[in-house]
């Protein structure tokens, strides 16, 4: 069974180029455009692994990672914070809060998607 | 000496022969018999007694006279030894010596005087006896015939005369005033030994010289004036003052007085002088002068006034420095009192004082007073009282020395008003102040503090800055102000986005401030704090911090997409279907539309943040005609969601308003914009005019659209804001509204929205307006 991903990104182009690159290497992914909708797939999907953005309509990232380490079944899903958002604090809190990276989307190339999905998965 | 004149001796003596060789002849008797009488009434009236001495029976008769001188009577056995016991005791031993001795064993004659004690009533007696022997034929001596004279009263005189010219000789052998006598030309004739002494010549050159000779020139013709105007005048002169000259040259001053002596026809013959050496006295004198002299210049020179006042306190002398200070002379401060010079509100304690100097009860004032010059200007002036008292103790005058003051207490009063101004500054000011002392014990603190700290002074004074007042870090969540390491000698700045102030009621409030030392010679005597709160200051940094990060995210999130898709085109170029690359290629394009529109909503954003955003003021735009402009605009988004708007036609032409038409098309174009953004394809957009008033109006732009969520209303008009229900959807940076609120709020007017979600929203806008007085055509 294919590994799946939930990729928690409000910004349609975005979404859309990291669903090809990774799909292309034959897991499952499910995109979530908001909080209130990540929470739900979370919950839905069970995804092997979460690509989370920070700033998000109705429920930010962080919130929803909050959610997510309430719930006892599913708190130890690896999550990767990829967002545009860069700030001391956010990196700090993000991590606290156990995410296993920060990555911001505009330093890397697309191809290395895969390779940091592969390394948590 | 007529009593001793040789003629009367020589008729006693005759008589006394012839009386005793021609004894027994009558006629010689009756001769003798007148003779002796008349003998008698001679020796009578010389008091002269006459004795005839028998040198073979050693006695002696003696005539009436001598009796009386000796004070015997007929009884009285007249022999050697009982002459001897008439001889004084003291002299006794000498005349019987002499009477053996000289007279009868050297024949000489008897010539003595010498003193008797009177046998009748005891009183000692000058006589002088007189003797001639008369030998016999053969030689030996046969009678002494003599007389006796009382001398006593003689004696006497002489006694006197040589104690009283002892007297003088001791006199001006001893007075310590030069005497002098000179002749009338000049000559020095007598002179004591102070007067030799006084002029250094000795005894036997002065004898030779003339008073002329010791007087130096210039006193030459005053004096000869005084000789000739006084002393010959009237026989003596006044006390004059002239100079001498010593023998070794020295000039000195004396003081004398002349007397003229005149012989018996009364003819001037010399003159006599006292004179005083007042080289001493002069000295004296010339230093009083001076030192009067000196008094006078200090008095008339001293920066000081001084003044005295009877006992009445009445002026009766004032330096010129006193009369200077109060502008009176010294005649006219002779008629007044110190209290009227005295400023009124000052008089009742200068009279107090001057009661309790007069009392006793102080020895002298000393006050700061102020004085009403005749200019009536105020002077302050200290001033310093003292009593003069007579030998009685009552008062004679008060001394007043007075400095004026005025420039000193005029400084005082600057220094004490802009210490005041200072502590009022201090107090009032609005950054929190904290003194502490060398112990970091608080010891001032202004009001700010007691408002930033909620403490009251009462209960942060003497604590130690650290106890009540704690500085917290808030990165580092402990105390940072003052750390236990701190050096309290060093100027600290307390860093601003880091410092914590841990009020009364456990609030942190961000402070920032600045510690700087006191130090007194590299001594440190304390500190002062000086602090601020910082809320406003951090919330700004904060949202300049956000603003960038969120600026860079909305920049990076179209970049991301261009890079991504370019890199999936790279990557898969050999096996991309043509509709894919078309797909992606569109990506790339939608994205660079985002970031050109991003790019210039951000100018704009900062523009206006940075006050560069001109507003070309106009008067007289038409509403209506903004409104047909800014849809205008649009009309390419209207075209293609099939939106229909309505109401503009409505609008009053004449409605105007002064400002940017430029601006004012892009605030409308934004609100339109939003309302075609968010609204279904095909529905309608209605502008319409909502109130109206004389100087304003409010716009409406009503909408069928998503609406706004309740809970994100009131962030709508903040930077990179975008709504949740429609940002994956539609684009849009965030800054939209938030221009369009700056933009309106720079011409008056104001913007606000009531919204349903799901159902539509109403952008209100509030616009000043005029109204045209000619419509633009």
């Amino acid at each position: 069974m294919n590994k799946k991903i939930l990729i928690v990104e409000d910004d349609t182009v975005l979404a859309n180029a990291l669903s090809l690159s990774l799909s292309d290497k034959g897991y499952d992914i499910q995109i979530a455009t908001d909080g209130a909708e990540a929470d739900k797939m979370i919950v839905s999907v069970k995804p092997d692994l979460i690509l989370l953005d920070l700033l998000l309509p109705i429920k930010n990232g962080f919130e929803v990672l909050k959610g997510l380490r309430a719930n006892d079944e599913l708190k130890d899903t690896p999550v990767v914070i990829l967002t545009n958002f860069e700030q001391e604090t956010s990196i700090e809190e993000g991590m606290k809060m156990g995410a296993k990276d920060y990555i911001v989307k505009a330093n890397i190339d697309i191809k290395d998607v895969p390779e940091i999905v592969k390394k948590y998965i | 000496m007529g009593v001793r004149g040789s003629n009367y001796r020589g008729i006693a003596l005759d008589v006394v022969q012839k009386n005793s060789q021609v004894v027994e002849d009558e006629q010689i008797k009756e001769l003798f018999k007148k003779k002796e009488y008349f003998c008698n009434q001679i020796q009578k009236v010389a008091g002269l007694g006459s004795y005839i001495f028998n040198a073979q029976t050693g006695t002696w008769t003696s005539s009436p006279i001598l009796d009386k001188i000796f004070g015997i009577d007929k009884e009285y056995k007249r022999n050697v030894k009982n002459w001897i016991k008439i001889v004084s005791p003291d002299q006794r031993k000498e005349m019987e010596d002499y009477f053996i001795g000289k007279v009868l064993g050297n024949r000489e004659r008897f010539d003595k005087e010498y003193k008797i004690v009177r046998i009748s009533d005891g009183e000692t007696r000058w006589v002088h006896g007189l003797g001639d022997l008369i030998f016999n034929k053969s030689g030996g001596v046969n009678q002494m015939l003599g007389t006796i004279q009382d001398i006593t009263e003689r004696k006497k005189n002489e006694l006197a005369l040589k104690k009283s010219e002892q007297k003088y000789r001791d006199l001006i052998a001893n007075m310590l005033d030069a005497f002098v006598i000179v002749s009338m030309d000049g000559r020095i004739i007598e002179f004591n030994d102070i007067y030799a002494k006084m002029v250094g010549y000795k005894g036997s050159e002065l004898k030779k010289m003339t008073y002329v000779d010791l007087t130096p020139k210039k006193w030459h013709k005053l004096e000869r004036k005084i000789i000739n105007e006084q002393l010959l005048k009237t026989g003596f002169t006044d006390l004059y003052e002239k100079e001498y000259r010593r023998k070794d040259g020295s000039i000195f001053p004396v003081e004398l007085r002349t007397y003229l002596i005149r012989d018996e026809n009364g003819k001037p013959q010399s003159m006599w002088a006292i004179i005083r050496d007042i080289s001493a006295r002069k000295k004296v004198e010339i230093k009083l002068i001076e030192e009067k002299e000196k008094l006078r210049s200090i008095l008339e020179n001293t920066r000081h006034g001084i003044a005295l006042t009877d006992e009445t306190a009445v002026f009766t002398q004032a330096n010129p420095f006193f009369c200077k200070l109060l502008g009176y002379s010294e005649e006219e401060l002779k008629k007044k009192s110190f209290k009227d010079i005295t400023y009124p509100a000052d008089l009742l304690e200068s009279v107090g004082e001057v009661r309790r100097l007069q009392s006793g009860k102080i020895a002298t004032i000393n006050l700061e007073k102020r004085y009403v010059t005749k200019d009536k200007e105020i002077i302050w002036g200290k001033v310093n009282v003292s009593l003069v008292r007579d030998e009685r103790g009552k008062i004679v005058n008060h001394v007043i020395s007075l400095e004026d003051i005025t420039s000193l207490k005029k400084v005082e009063e600057d220094l004490r008003k802009s210490r005041n101004q200072l502590s009022a500054v201090l107090m009032n000011m609005s950054d929190a102040v904290c003194v502490v002392d060398d112990k970091n014990r608080i010891i001032l603190i202004n009001k700010a503090l007691e408002r930033l700290s909620g403490y009251k002074e009462s209960q942060l004074i003497g604590s130690k800055f650290g106890d009540k007042i704690v500085i917290l870090s808030e990165k580092r969540g402990e105390q940072m102000f003052p750390e236990e390491t701190f050096d309290f000698t060093k100027e600290t700045e307390l860093e601003r986005g880091d410092g914590l102030l841990l009020t009364a009621d456990k609030q942190k409030i961000p402070v920032e401030g600045k510690y700087s030392p006191i130090l007194n010679n590299g001594k440190l005597m304390g500190g002062v704090i000086v602090g601020r709160n910082a809320t406003q200051e951090r919330s700004t940094d904060r949202m300049r911090t956000d603003f960038i990060s969120l600026a860079s995210h909305q920049l990076r999130t179209p970049l991301t997409g261009i890079k991504w898709f370019v890199e999936l085109i790279i990557d898969q170029v050999d096996k991309l279907k043509k509709d894919d690359l078309v797909n992606y290629v569109k990506r790339i394009k939608e994205s660079n539309e985002r970031l050109i529109n991003l790019v210039n909503d951000l100018l704009q954003v900062s523009r206006i943040e940075s006050g560069k955003l001109k507003i070309l003021m106009v008067r007289d735009i038409g509403i209506r005609m903004i409104l047909e402009k800014a849809i205008d605009d649009q009309m390419g988004l209207i075209e293609e969601q099939k939106i229909r708007i309505f109401g503009v036609d409505k609008i009053p032409k004449d409605i105007c308003m002064e400002g940017d038409e430029t601006q004012l098309i892009q605030i409308f174009g934004n609100v339109i914009n939003n309302s075609i953004k968010y609204s279904p394809s095909g529905s309608r957009i209605d502008i319409k005019i909502a109130k109206r008033l004389k100087k304003k109006i409010v716009l409406v732009v009503i909408d069928h659209g998503v609406g706004i969520p309740e809970n994100q209303k009131k962030k709508l008009f903040q930077r990179f804001f975008r709504g949740d229900n429609v940002s994956k959807d539609v684009p849009g940076s965030g800054l939209g509204l938030y221009v369009v609120k700056s933009m309106l709020e720079n011409h008056g007017g104001k913007i606000w929205i009531k919204s349903t979600e799901g159902k539509g929203t109403k952008v209100f806008v509030e616009l000043p307006i005029s109204i045209m007085r000619k419509a633009k055509a």
